[in-house]
């Protein structure tokens, strides 16, 4: 026999050096544990022993009638607790042993309640047998310790209710009460942890089954429901395909009443596209006439200034003419604002000679023609090559001239001219007047140029116009394409149904069937 | 008596380099002739096989505080080896 040789032991090795090769050798599992269990085993009956040595020690303990005194009470007290020390350590080993053999922890509640209750029952007997003698007989070892052992079930309770315990006491922080100098009577009121009853353990599982039950039927309830509704989903479904079906013929019916033209030829897009341009006002030439009329309105937002306004109507008409003659014109007379209502009237006026129709730019160019005719007269006397220097005329010449010259002959041109020069008095009204004239000539030059832009913007609206015409047949061509494209996917669509519609059918039969 | 879940038994051990190693002790005997102490530990290390490495150390308390030393003797290791196959078959 292996032990013969061998003596097991239990040391607590802790912290230990090692000084040299160590030997090693593998074991299978099986083996392993093997060994592992012998040990194990050995090392509970050696916790065995000592809880019975323990039990000894605490039953031997001399608890003579001298030492108590009932009248002060102080060495009963001191009394129990040595015994409660010792049921202490008792009730350790028993967790220790429960520990080993169950693998079920326990809380320190659980043993101080434990040493509370052998404590007790300890006393009761020494109590009883005090008279008798010092120690215990060994036939009331048995009711001493003759205590309730707890159940699995009321140690791994207890541990759970001790644990929770322990959490609302940290929660509270209240410290763990030591099981110091109780009575029996603290010990009753104590905070001990009662362990759930078999009963109360018994009703627990009772209401976790029905609580599992309850939650099985609602659970089967609600896969019923689940397969009530997809029932009625798929009713749904075949609704839907007739609607579908439904859908479809309408859609037919839409299509055959959409008047969609196969072919749309050019002729009849310019057509349209003409009657449309028609009805969109461009002006495809400009005529001067129309110019004159859009100056006349920009002339007529030309300010006149303040320190001259009074003048200006005493000698205007309300159709713009003149009331006054050019004698009787002040010089220092300025007018900035031109009103002319009938442009073409005055020109033509002028044309024929006729004063009457006359703005204060329109005599001013009179007095210049006749100025110059004069200076060209004489000029021509002196046989000197001079250019004819144009003469601003006793009237100061409008500021704001109109963006348009008028239109006159040359001829009446260059008697306005000269009739300024004989007009003008000083070189200065003769600068003037060749300013005038040379802003005249800007002025046609202007005229002439926006002509040339006119005629550009023709040329440009044309362009446009064939632009528009072909964006337009390019428009019409995608919406043919569009068109067919759309047919084409209705045309799918309806046949996705008829497959769809089929399906159905032959599942419908199927579940005829069953 | 059952083993199911049991306390386990750590031992720490200093190596000459000053390293530490906590290992499991799974069995401590002595011989009775010889009053010899080992103590055999385990790092849980296992091999392709699933078989599981033990370490084997004498225990020396001659200076007071124990010390882990090598089994020299081949005799000795030897009987040490046939105690743990024995026991390795208990039932």
């Amino acid at each position: 026999m292996i032990f013969d040789r061998i003596e097991l032991k239990d040391h607590d090795y802790g912290t230990v050096k090692k000084s040299s090769k160590v030997r090693k050798i593998k074991f299978k599992s099986v083996s392993f544990q093997n060994i592992s269990r012998v040990w194990n085993n050995f090392r509970l009956k050696q916790l065995d022993k000592k809880l019975e040595r323990a039990k000894e020690k605490t039953l031997n303990m001399e608890f003579g009638m001298g030492s108590f005194d009932r009248k002060t009470g102080e060495e009963m007290s001191k009394a129990e607790s040595m015994i409660l020390r010792k049921t202490t350590a008792i009730a350790k080993l028993e967790a220790k042993i429960n520990f080993l053999q169950f693998g079920t922890e326990v809380t320190d509640d659980f043993v101080s309640s434990r040493a509370i209750k052998i404590k007790d029952n300890m006393m009761k007997n020494m109590r009883y047998n005090a008279n008798a003698a010092y120690s215990i007989p060994d036939d009331k070892k048995a009711e001493i310790f003759a205590v309730e052992e707890p159940t699995t079930e009321d140690v791994i309770a207890a541990a759970k209710k001790g644990v929770d315990d322990a959490l609302n006491r940290i929660m509270k922080k209240k410290p763990v009460t030591p099981t110091k100098e109780t009575t029996s009577q603290e010990a009753e009121t104590a905070p001990v942890i009662k362990a759930p009853t078999k009963e109360e353990i018994r009703k627990t599982v009772d209401e976790m089954f029905a609580e599992e039950q309850k939650r099985r039927e609602q659970a089967t309830e609600a896969s019923t429901e689940t397969v009530v509704e997809q029932e009625q989903a798929t009713e749904a479904s075949t609704e839907t395909v007739v609607e579908q079906e439904e859908v479809r013929e309408e859609v037919k019916k839409g299509l055959d009443k959409v008047e969609v033209t196969p072919t749309v030829g050019k002729k009849e897009v310019a057509e349209t596209i003409d009657t449309e341009l028609g009805k969109i006002d461009v002006v495809p030439t400009v005529k001067k006439d129309d110019v004159a009329d859009t100056i006349q309105d920009e002339l007529s937002k030309i300010v006149v200034t303040k320190n001259q306004s009074n003048k200006v109507n005493p000698y205007i008409n309300e159709d713009g003419t003149y009331r006054m003659k050019k004698e009787d014109i002040d010089d220092d007379f300025r007018v900035t604002r031109v009103a002319m209502s009938d442009r073409e009237k005055r020109i033509e006026d002028m044309r024929n000679q006729h004063l009457t129709v006359q703005t204060a730019f329109v005599r001013s160019m009179q007095l210049i023609k006749e100025n110059l005719d004069k200076q060209a007269e004489e000029e021509k006397k002196q046989a000197a090559a001079k250019e004819e220097k144009p003469v601003i005329p006793a009237e100061p010449v409008a500021r704001e001239m109109p963006e348009v010259a008028p239109v006159r002959t040359p001829v009446e041109e260059v008697k306005a001219l000269t009739a300024a020069v004989d007009k003008a008095t000083t070189k200065d009204d003769l600068a003037s007047i060749m300013e005038s004239v040379t802003r005249l000539q800007k002025e046609q030059a202007a005229a002439k140029s926006r002509e040339a832009e006119i005629a550009a913007n023709e040329e440009a609206l044309k362009a446009e116009k064939t632009k528009a015409v072909e964006e337009l047949l390019a428009y019409q061509a995608s919406l043919q394409a569009d068109i067919q494209t759309r047919r084409q996917g209705l045309t799918e669509r309806e046949a996705h149904n008829n497959a769809m519609a089929q399906e159905i059918d032959s599942i419908r039969q199927v579940m005829g069937r069953r | 008596m059952g083993n199911q879940e049991v306390e386990k038994k750590i031992m720490s051990i200093v190596a000459e380099d000053g390293s530490i190693e906590e290992v499991e002790v799974i069995l401590a005997f002595e011989f009775k002739d010889t009053n010899k102490e080992y103590v055999i530990y385990t790092k849980n290390e296992k091999d392709e096989n699933d078989n599981i490495t033990v370490y084997v150390s004498h225990v020396d308390r001659s200076s007071g505080e124990p010390r882990l030393l090598g089994v020299e003797d081949e005799d000795e290791w030897n009987r040490i080896k046939d105690v743990l196959r024995e026991l390795s078959k208990a039932e």
